[in-house]
């Protein structure tokens, strides 16, 4: 078991990657709190080393990824809920707004790979790798979600 | 990649405040609540370790310091036997007449080497009134470890070379339960066996208060034979079984040339 301060830097380091997660699976806050406590308690008696930072990222990633699958799948998870409960962030401007309910509209195998390209910035094999799919198929999976953000937001600065 | 509005969107994401301190709190508490089952679980097995560690010490304890394996017995008249454990000290003295008993009673032998233990008999005021006289002393080593017994024989063999009328045997632990049966001691249970080769009325309880020297003396009248008694230092038979030197085996044939 890890010590509660290497719990607390992780908090700190991957708290807002795993929020940001939970914003594209999950519909409300206490959903995220779970997947919050979830993952957190799993880093905290897990007792794999990591090589690199960016080994440990992506664990938390896959480890999230897998959280909000598993809840979604619960049957006495909440259903139903508004738009603005789910982009629950204070002063988000219009035009982001705008961007992140076109992302959250996409369809559900779409979201993750997305959103790991376009924020974390990684490339179709290492998104393949941390979701366990197919290289071929993150890139069609990219490519489709590409043409439907264009057709929803337009313009070519995704 | 990290340009353009999807990217610019998601940065504005962030965990709040609430969320991080809220997690932080629910780890915090699971460190605390896990380490203390931890710590109970620990102190369980470190208790029942301890009691694991007591009883195969306990009975390792027993097992080397308190167990008999093997046994001297003593006979001049006093007749006590001395019992030792593994380490080859004694663990009780058994007196098995008035005499021994009262020897056993005054001896402070108890675990001392069998060496240390044996010199404080022979150099007891009672056993040297009797060794001022005729009296032999027949020291008899018995035990189920016939090598070990071989060990201790040729050790006191050693340490008695110097003393006159000193006769020196060993016995299988058989031989020394059947004695013990008999409530006589090896080396008094040998001569009564001899003695009653020759006079089939004797029983154990008679001889238990006569002295050895009284045994072989009843012997060699019985045998019409003085060669018995007064022949110096010798081995009484080292072998095992009944049937040393002056086992069963002679006092047959001795028997036979009477009739």
């Amino acid at each position: 078991m890890r010590s509660e301060q290497e719990a607390n830097r992780a908090i700190e380091l991957y708290a807002d990657t795993v929020r940001r997660l939970c914003m594209i699976h999950l519909k409300n806050h206490a959903d995220t709190e779970d997947i919050f406590q979830t993952v957190f308690l799993k880093y905290l008696l897990s007792t794999k080393e990591f090589e690199s930072p960016e080994h440990e990222k992506a664990w938390f990633i896959r480890v999230t990824v897998n959280a909000c699958r598993d809840l979604l799948k619960s049957f006495f998870r909440s259903r139903t809920v508004s738009m603005e409960e789910v982009l629950d962030q204070p002063s988000l401007p219009q035009e982001d707004h705008e961007v992140l309910e076109a992302v959250l509209s996409l369809p559900a195998r779409y979201k993750d790979a997305v959103y790991l390209h376009y924020y974390e910035g990684y490339t179709a094999p290492e998104i393949a790798k941390i979701l366990g799919k197919n290289v071929n198929t993150i890139y069609t999976l990219l490519n489709r979600a590409r043409q439907l953000l264009r057709e929803k937001l337009g313009g070519d600065d995704l | 990649m990290k340009t353009g509005r999807i990217y610019a969107a998601f940065d504005r994401v962030h965990a709040d405040d609430a969320l991080k301190t809220k997690t932080g709190d629910f780890l915090a508490a699971e460190i605390r609540s896990r380490s203390r089952s931890r710590g109970m679980a620990v102190r369980r097995l470190v208790a029942v370790a301890a009691c694991f560690v007591l009883l195969l010490a306990g009975g390792g304890g027993y097992f080397t310091w308190l167990m008999p394996v093997s046994a001297i017995s003593v006979d001049i008249n006093p007749s006590l036997e001395l019992r030792l454990n593994r380490l080859d000290q004694v663990v009780s003295v058994t007196g098995y007449n008035e005499d021994g008993q009262q020897l056993a009673d005054s001896l402070e032998v108890m675990f001392l080497d069998y060496q240390d233990a044996l010199d404080e008999i022979l150099e007891d005021e009672q056993v040297e009134q009797y060794l001022v006289g005729d009296d032999a002393v027949y020291i008899t080593v018995s035990g189920k470890n016939e090598t070990h017994c071989q060990k201790l024989l040729s050790a006191i063999e050693d340490c008695t070379a110097d003393s006159q009328n000193v006769y020196c045997s060993a016995a299988s632990s058989e031989e020394a339960d059947a004695a013990r049966a008999a409530g006589l001691t090896v080396g008094k249970y040998r001569a009564f066996l001899e003695l009653q080769q020759l006079d089939p009325e004797i029983s154990a309880e008679d001889v238990s208060d006569w002295t050895m020297k009284e045994i072989r003396d009843r012997i060699a009248q019985l045998d019409g034979s003085s060669s018995e008694s007064g022949s110096g230092k010798e081995n009484q038979g080292t072998g095992y079984g009944p049937g040393g030197k002056n086992g069963n085996g002679q006092g047959k044939g001795k028997g036979k040339g009477q009739e």
